[in-house]
Formats: structure tokens, C-alpha cells, sequence
């Protein structure tokens, strides 16, 4: 595998998703904007009509509103006025998401996880061969050796944790460590030390904080929907608002559809870039490859038994469980490419 | 209006300052990251020191009649210690580096007929201590590789940055006139091209 190919491609790839999520943004408050604009203007336009003209047909009166829209200032001021607030709003609670603690300590321990430090002299051979793993690669990724944690499940499995280097873990499970030999280890651990070092939990939190900007959507349609149900006011006002609350929901789920599936594609990338990096740290790609061949030919559950682990799911080494949104690609893919088998920089050209 | 020319020749004048001093700070950076990888290598290679007489311990409880074999291995071992510290003292001493790669590659053959002579006792291979110590003896190996490994990866990126454009343009100007050197092989190229002999 040349991997220094195959982790340019990845990062081009995630670059592309970016500008993406960016246009998505962009898309979603104008869509917002011109449904607030044409609401507004449809409730005030059937007041300008002479009562002895025959009163205009909805298409007519729909036609009428997009060019007061488009064609005067004050139209055009409230079209991007709303797209602004709408970005603005949607921008700030995903800020608020970028900074949302992610401790790997907190979210090992969760999963039950079992600290492994140096001199301890209970520790198995297993157990201090895969931290003596962690410390060789560390020197090879020129990354300070994140904290490794031993999970309680006979799966076949591993994850990595924690925003940044201070906060970085990697957790086993105790299924991967009685069933890799030293080489299928070190491949499995060098793809999430490669997590850590590329910085992919940080780009998986931002990118579920991207998504949870879009979910604000559905709280200011439900919000609108009870106030229009159970408010006082004019029937023709409470209608509006119902329309308004409708539209809201459809844009926010339409959005946040499409944020799930570029957040699906943005891990899956991250999937192939960790890969590659794996073998630039072990220049050994059959390690690697040989522990995913383990779990495709031996039908060994990867399945974590706890019960949030589909809310960590970007993070886990193999599918926790399969669904539409697969947030990693299909192992014989993965395979195939750490053993060269296909070219796959014509495929993205 | 003479104004709009003046702005924006003063705008273009310091986009360009902050560039190059991006260019300059990148440059130290991928310098400060190599030199580091460097230091690292020097800790693995005294971590393997420091592991050898642990071993030598565990083994003469199995392999008395080895005497020689564990003696060649301890000789050795302090070799290279003090090719290691006089190397310390001056660095980049012709002299001294040819005596560390000898002291090295004395440890190093040492050790060979060392794993050679284990195979010879079972016990000794199947004690805990001994499995211990050899995991300890591959993950040591392994450290020394990946941290030379990790050195070049990062020298290699620096003199790619280096030699890029437009960072080539300063380079020489910013205290960075030459590619930063990868490590060759201990052994000479004559030995990796010659097939390893193996005696029954």
C-alpha cells in the first residue's frame, strides 16, 4: 500500500466534505429566510388589492410575492436579514457543540474500561505487550502515548477517545487481546493511535456539533407549533405560524438528513486516512490487515454489548452494529486496499 | 484618489510579511520536530541497555554451562555504554561514531548467539520471567526501529516543506540552507545485499 497516496486522497476527500457541511449551512438559512419572507409578505400582500378587482388566485398571489421578494430593497433586506439571524443561530449552537468536553478517560470508564499503567506488576503479558505497543508507535507517530485502557467484553474490538492529546485514549477489549497475535495488534492499535494523531475525534465532535446546529431547527418548529396551537391571536396569524412551523420541520429534517449522511462519509474517510497511517507507523500492512481478515473470516461479534455504544459508534475500530448511515466502510474494502489490490486514486480523479 | 493604490500596495506588503513569517515559523517547527525525534532515538538506545542485565539475570539461573555466551553478552553490553557516553560527549565525532556502530554491532551479535543458545533450553523459554523479557527484549528492538523510523518520517517532511515552493525561496535566507540528513543503515550496504547464512 503506498500510503502516503491513499492519506492525501483521504484528506482531500474530508476537505470536500467540509466545503459540503459549509454549503449545507448556507443552503438551510436561505431556505429559511425565503419561507419567513414569502410568509410575511403573502399575509400583507392581499391588503393592497381594490375591492372591485376580482381577488387574485393563490398562484397569482404566490407569483406576486417572490417578485415583491426579489425585485424591491425592503423585500431583499428581509430575505437576507433572516438568512443572516438563521446562519447566526445555527453557527452559535454549533459552536456551543465544538465545546463540549470529550474526555477519553470518561468515556473508557464508561464503557467499563480498565486504566493499564506501567509497573504494575498484576498485569498480564497480553496486557503489557499491547502497552508496550502503544509506547513503540507512539515514537513512530511522534505523538505522546495516549492512555490505554482495557475493556470487559469478549468482542473483538477498539476504540480511541478524547479531544485532544492531554484527554487522548485508546481502549481494547479484552476479546482483541486474546485473539490478535503481537503483529494484528500493533496494526489495530496503530490505527487508533492514528486517530488520536490525525485529529479525527475532534473533527467527529465538531461535525455531530454540525448536526445538532441543524436539530435546533425542529426545537423552534415544535416551539412554534405549540404556541400557534395553544396561543391566543387571529386565526389568519395562528394559521401563518402553523405554516411557518410546518416548513421549519421539513427544511431541519431534510438537513439534518443530509448532515448524518456527510458526517457518515466524513468517518469513513477518517476510516481509510487512520488505515494508511497505520501502515506508515508499522510499515506493516499486513498487520493491520491481517486483523481485519480475522473479523470478516471468523464471524467474530464486534458487537459492544453496552448500551450506548451506537453514540460512539464513529469511534469504534468495526461497526458496532450495521445501519444506512455506516460509519465504516466495508471491510473487504478496507482490506483490498491496505493489500493494493485495486487503484483507487483514478477512481477519485 | 490617490488613496486605493496606497491601501492596497500596503495590504498586498503585509499579506506577504505574514506569510513569510508563517514560512519561518513552519520551518523552525518541522526543525524543533525532527531534532526532538532525534533525542529519542538516543533514550530507546539506553533503554536497551538498561534491559540487558535484567536478562542476563534471569538466564543464569537456566544456563550455567553458558558462562561464555552471557559473559559475551555483559562485555558487550558495557561496550557500548561507553561508546554511548563518549558519543554523547562529542557528538558528530567521526572517530567516536565509527567505535559506536562497531560497540553496536558487537552488542548486537552477542545477542544473536545469545537468542541462539535460549532455543537450547526449554525451560528457561517456557519460564514466565523469561517470556517477560522477551516480549520486553522485541518491544526494545521495536522501539529503537520506529524511533529512527519516526526521525526520518519527520526529516523527510521537513525537507519537503523545505524544498517546496515558495518556502525554497527564504529558506536559505531564514537559517535553513540544507536538507536535514536521514539515517543510513548501521550495517553497510554490502551486508544487507548479502544473503543471511543460516548454520544447522
Amino acid at each position: 500500500m503506498d500510503f502516503r497516496e491513499h492519506q492525501d486522497l483521504a484528506r482531500r476527500i474530508s476537505r470536500r466534505i467540509w466545503v459540503a457541511y459549509f454549503l449545507l449551512l448556507l443552503l438551510t438559512a436561505a431556505a429559511i429566510s425565503l419561507v419567513i419572507s414569502v410568509l410575511l409578505f403573502f399575509g400583507t400582500s392581499g391588503s393592497g388589492v381594490s375591492a372591485t378587482a376580482p381577488p387574485p388566485g393563490l398562484w397569482q398571489t404566490t407569483v406576486e410575492t417572490f417578485r415583491y421578494i426579489f425585485t424591491s430593497p425592503e423585500g431583499l433586506m428581509v430575505l437576507i436579514g433572516v438568512g443572516l439571524i438563521a446562519v447566526l443561530i445555527m453557527g452559535v449552537s454549533t459552536v456551543v457543540g465544538f465545546f463540549r468536553n470529550s474526555n477519553g478517560h470518561d468515556v473508557a470508564r464508561h464503557f467499563g474500561g480498565r486504566l493499564i499503567s506501567a509497573g504494575d506488576p498484576s498485569l498480564s503479558l497480553k496486557e503489557q505487550q499491547a502497552l508496550n505497543i502503544v509506547d513503540e508507535l507512539s515514537l513512530a507517530a511522534n505523538h505522546p502515548p495516549p492512555a490505554l485502557y482495557v475493556l470487559p467484553e469478549p468482542a473483538i474490538n477498539a476504540f480511541a477517545a478524547g479531544r485532544d492529546r492531554e484527554h487522548a485514549v485508546v481502549a481494547v477489549t479484552e476479546g482483541a487481546l486474546s485473539h490478535f497475535d503481537r503483529d494484528q495488534l500493533a496494526g489495530v492499535i496503530a490505527h487508533e493511535l492514528a486517530h488520536v494523531a490525525n485529529e479525527d475525534i475532534k473533527i467527529n465532535i465538531r461535525l455531530a456539533a454540525f448536526v445538532m446546529g441543524f436539530t435546533v431547527l425542529f426545537f423552534a418548529a415544535r416551539m412554534l407549533f405549540r404556541s400557534a396551537l395553544y396561543g391566543r391571536g387571529n386565526p389568519r396569524a395562528k394559521l401563518v405560524i402553523l405554516v411557518f412551523a410546518i416548513a421549519l420541520a421539513l427544511i431541519g429534517s431534510i438537513s439534518v438528513l443530509s448532515g448524518r449522511i456527510l458526517q457518515a462519509m466524513m468517518s469513513r474517510q477518517r476510516e481509510y486516512l487512520a488505515d494508511a497511517s497505520a501502515v506508515q507507523f508499522t510499515r506493516h500492512p499486513k498487520g493491520i490487515a491481517s486483523a481485519l481478515r480475522v473479523i470478516r473470516d471468523g464471524g467474530r461479534p464486534t458487537d459492544i454489548q453496552h448500551p450506548e455504544a451506537a453514540e460512539h459508534s464513529h469511534a469504534f475500530l468495526f461497526k458496532v452494529n450495521n445501519s444506512i448511515f455506516d460509519t465504516h466502510p466495508p471491510l473487504e474494502e478496507r482490506i483490498q486496499r491496505l493489500e493494493n489490490r485495486r487503484d483507487y486514486a483514478a477512481q477519485a480523479a | 484618489m490617490e488613496l486605493l493604490p496606497v491601501a492596497l500596495i500596503i495590504g498586498l506588503l503585509l499579506i506577504m510579511v505574514i506569510y513569510s513569517v508563517s514560512i519561518y515559523n513552519k520551518l523552525v517547527s518541522y526543525r524543533t520536530q525532527y531534532e526532538n525525534a532525534f533525542a529519542q532515538i538516543d533514550v530507546q538506545l539506553k533503554r536497551r541497555l538498561d534491559l540487558i542485565p535484567n536478562l542476563v539475570e534471569v538466564a543464569r539461573k537456566y544456563m550455567e554451562h553458558e558462562k561464555e555466551t552471557l559473559l559475551a553478552v555483559t562485555r558487550a553490553r558495557s561496550e557500548m555504554a561507553t561508546a554511548l557516553e563518549e558519543a554523547q560527549r562529542a557528538p558528530g565525532n567521526a572517530d567516536v561514531m565509527k567505535k559506536l556502530a562497531a560497540a553496536e554491532g558487537t552488542l548486537q551479535s552477542a545477542m544473536a548467539g545469545f537468542n541462539l543458545r535460549v532455543e537450547a533450553y526449554p525451560d528457561l523459554k517456557a519460564s514466565e520471567n523469561m517470556k517477560q523479557l522477551s516480549e520486553e527484549l522485541v518491544s526494545t528492538e521495536n522501539r529503537v526501529a520506529y524511533a529512527r523510523q519516526g526521525y526520518n518520517d519527520l526529516v523527510q517532511k521537513y525537507n519537503e516543506y523545505r524544498r517546496s515552493f515558495p518556502p525554497v525561496l527564504f529558506a536559505s535566507m531564514f537559517g535553513h540552507p540544507e536538507d536535514a540528513t536521514l539515517l543510513e543503515f548501521a550495517e553497510s550496504r554490502e551486508t544487507l545485499n548479502e544473503a543471511p547464512q543460516v548454520n544447522f
